[in-house]
């Protein structure tokens, strides 16, 4: 995942970025009158959201959010409370006015799979910001507002840059430079109408935000909702499971695309939203070439800190090694192969059950190989499974193909039929 | 005076400690100075038995009121009297005897032991070769012939002088505890196990496992055999320098080595499933038997999936 959710539990500022930080927004506030003009009218409307340990006044995570109603419907991340979603006898949520007042909040819903949270405020005759009707233009210059790094509410001008490629959900990218604690702050145009959401940034002003459109539909549905503390896992498991299923629908409704290479039919990106990545590795020392192919999509949801749900890995290498016999080439396959395992750390154990698996010889469309197959399930969202599958062929005892099908957070109906579209598309070509 | 008998005091390892012959029956024995022996024991009365001969190699021993009586081959005497022979021990406070006829047979001279190989440094020379050749093998698995070359200086700088420092360390103690220090036997011995248990576990158990297309060799046979290994290491080391009893140290070696594997074996199974390392599905993929076997349908694979999730929802 090279996006970083910009979620800050702790406050690593490196001077330079302040200075690059103040002297944008210095750029910004003097140059620039329309920037006055938005931020003077966006100001009111939003307020640093910070999740606490209960009862105490130290902050555990820090971001933003603002109102979309007058009487207190706040959108945020659904990051920026993740703690106190997960963990509600020990996290609660506050916000923090520009004026230094603070309370409480409620939580009405959320939306795992876009980030996005529904909060309420008691009250009435807040200052909302409208929404935005319709797609903004490509090209057209955004303005962010957002709490970067709790050093106070600040807005970044930016560029609109269409909606982001290779995404399994419809993000927004933005060419601004957005940064951690700015999270579930408002994205404006120039009349200031809400176009977008902070999410996340990969950095040197790559930012990216969840469409207004997805908060509109959260706020219109759940409007007059409340979720409890003991509803908030169902209702995750409960979108979990729909990614889960959308995302595997995508992936197999169609054969899947192969790469054939030394004579082996492997998958290869089945889908615009996955990408892959090859290289190919010749060592004489080794007596042998490995060609990497591994694709990736960025499916995966942020559930929480140590838990990102519903992404799809392939993995493939095939190896070839004409000058060593038989035994010496088992060796070197079955260490290179042993060598990637899914071993977890024991801090996992707090997340998933041991992984199980089993294994065999197994013959595919007429080609033998080795299978392994594992899987541990999440202890907090029932239903919902981490799945793998490797198999290991051998050709002539000097080429070989070892591959493998990663997922992560999925049901197990889903991943099986994952599985039998994967290992359909395993074959041997001569 | 002719001599009739030897009365012979023993240490806790039933070796002679003092001999004395009798000379005249009876025999008085105890802590007061008129005794025929004089033993400084205090857990000894100053009069505390009589030894007198019973006629066929035997002697009748005549408790005489003491506190803590005797036993007789580590059972208590309850009578007063009791009858022995020349093979069985009286204990009488903290003090072990026997006594022996002088027609006592005793056993056949012995030949002077030769210098075998495994005491000598031709063979510890020959072990550390072995050790670099148990390198070289599994090296061999991996890298070409100017590779390993280059890769061999490292076990000749590392494991050669570690394995003389454990020799040295056993030699010391051999030394404070039984004043031989043997160094160069615990060095063979050490060395040879250590280019053992490398061939093991380097390339043997992966050959085996290779050529039968199976993991039992790798997945259980490697820890048991590792196991009693360094526990058969242990057991030449001690044995070299201590005199304890052959026999009692090869049981508490095998008793420690049952339990090393009952422990080898909960760590397994109380570290979970996790690491995927030390499962069987990739310790071999014999090519032969994947290339001419009729291996499970996909089907059939993905049953034993369906299997093992309602495994892990229990």
């Amino acid at each position: 995942m090279k996006d970083s959710v910009f979620r800050s539990t702790y406050l690593k500022i490196l001077t330079s970025m302040i200075i690059i930080q103040l002297s944008s927004l210095a750029t910004a506030s003097s140059l620039d009158n329309k920037t006055q003009a938005v931020f003077s009218k966006a100001k009111d409307s939003v307020l640093q959201i910070r999740t606490l340990l209960k009862g105490g006044r130290s902050q555990n995570s820090i971001g933003s959010g603002f109102f979309v109603s007058d009487n207190g419907l706040i959108i945020t991340n659904y990051h920026v409370v993740s703690s106190y979603v997960l963990e509600p006898d020990i996290y609660e949520m506050g916000y923090v006015t520009r004026s230094g007042q603070r309370g409480s909040l409620t939580l009405l819903a959320i939306d795992v799979l876009h980030d996005l949270a529904l909060l309420k405020l008691a009250g009435n005759n807040f200052p909302q910001l409208a929404f935005h009707d319709g797609r903004a233009a490509r090209g057209e210059k955004l303005y962010s507002l957002g709490n970067p790094n709790d050093l106070g509410l600040v807005i970044v001008d930016g560029v609109n840059n269409g909606l982001r490629e290779h995404s399994f959900y419809d993000s927004i990218h933005f060419t601004g430079a957005i940064n951690p604690g700015m999270s579930g702050g408002p994205v404006v145009n120039q009349s200031g109408e809400l176009v977008g959401i902070n999410v996340a940034t990969m950095g040197e002003s790559r930012g990216f935000l969840v469409p207004a459109k997805f908060a509109k539909e959260l706020l219109d549905r759940h409007r007059n909702d409340h979720i409890t503390p003991g509803e908030f896992q169902d209702e995750i498991t409960r979108q979990l499971l729909m990614h889960s299923s959308a995302l595997v629908k995508r992936l197999i409704s169609k054969p899947l695309p192969v790469q054939i290479d030394s004579g082996y039919t492997v998958p290869d990106a089945a889908d615009p939203y996955m990408r892959c990545w090859a290289n190919e590795l010749v060592e004489a020392k080794y007596f042998f070439t490995a060609r990497t192919n591994n694709c990736e999509g960025s499916s995966d949801v942020y559930v929480g800190e140590d838990i990102h749900m519903g992404s799809v890995l392939f993995e493939t290498q095939l190896y070839q090694g004409e000058k060593l016999d038989a035994f010496r080439f088992g060796h070197l396959i079955q260490k290179s192969y042993g060598r990637q395992d899914e071993s977890g750390a024991s801090i996992q154990r707090k997340h998933f059950s041991p992984y199980k698996c089993i294994d065999s010889v197994i013959d595919l469309n007429g080609m033998p190989g080795k299978a392994a197959f594992c899987i541990r399930s999440y202890r907090k969202f029932s239903g919902m499974y981490d799945m793998s599958v490797r198999v290991v062929s051998l050709r002539e005892n000097k080429r070989a193909l070892a591959t493998k099908l990663r997922m992560r957070g999925v049901t197990y109906e889903d991943g099986m039929h994952l599985v039998r579209h994967y290992m359909g598309a395993l074959k041997w070509k001569n | 005076m002719e001599k009739l008998a030897w009365i012979e005091i023993l240490d806790r390892h039933s070796d002679v400690c003092m001999r004395y012959p009798v000379l005249e029956w009876p025999v008085k024995f105890g802590r007061a100075y008129y005794s025929d022996i004089v033993v400084d024991d205090p857990y000894v009365a100053p009069h505390h038995i009589e030894i007198n001969p019973a006629g066929n190699n035997c002697y009748r021993i005549l408790g005489l009121g003491s506190i803590n009586g005797m036993t007789i081959n580590k059972m208590a005497c309850s009578n007063s009297e009791a009858i022995i022979s020349a093979n069985d021990i009286v204990r009488i406070g903290h003090t072990q005897l026997r006594i022996r006829p002088v027609d006592f047979v005793v056993i056949a001279e012995k030949p002077l032991k030769s210098v075998t190989w495994m005491r000598s440094w031709p063979g510890l020379v020959m072990g550390c070769l072995t050790l670099l050749f148990a390198h070289f093998l599994t090296l061999w698995l991996e890298y070409n012939r100017d590779e390993i070359y280059k890769l061999l200086v490292a076990p000749l700088l590392s494991d050669i002088p570690a394995l003389l420092v454990w020799a040295g360390f056993w030699a010391l103690i051999g030394k404070v505890l039984s004043g031989r220090a043997n160094f160069v036997a615990h060095g063979v011995i050490a060395s040879f196990v250590a280019a053992l248990l490398m061939l093991l576990y380097g390339f043997v158990f992966g050959y085996i496992d290779f050529s039968l297309n199976t993991s039992v060799t790798t997945n259980v046979l490697s820890g048991v055999i590792g196991i009693l290994v360094v526990c058969w290491l242990l057991y030449r080391h001690v044995g070299l320098v201590s005199r304890v009893n052959k026999v009692k140290l090869g049981i508490s070696m095998v008793v420690f080595s049952i339990s090393l594997v009952g422990i080898d074996f909960s760590i397994a199974k109380w570290s979970g499933d996790d690491d995927l390392s030390r499962m069987s599905y990739l310790r071999t993929i014999g090519p032969p038997y994947l290339l001419l076997s009729h291996g499970k349908s996909l089907d059939e694979f993905l049953q034993g999936a369906a299997n093992l999730k309602l495994r892990l929802d229990d």
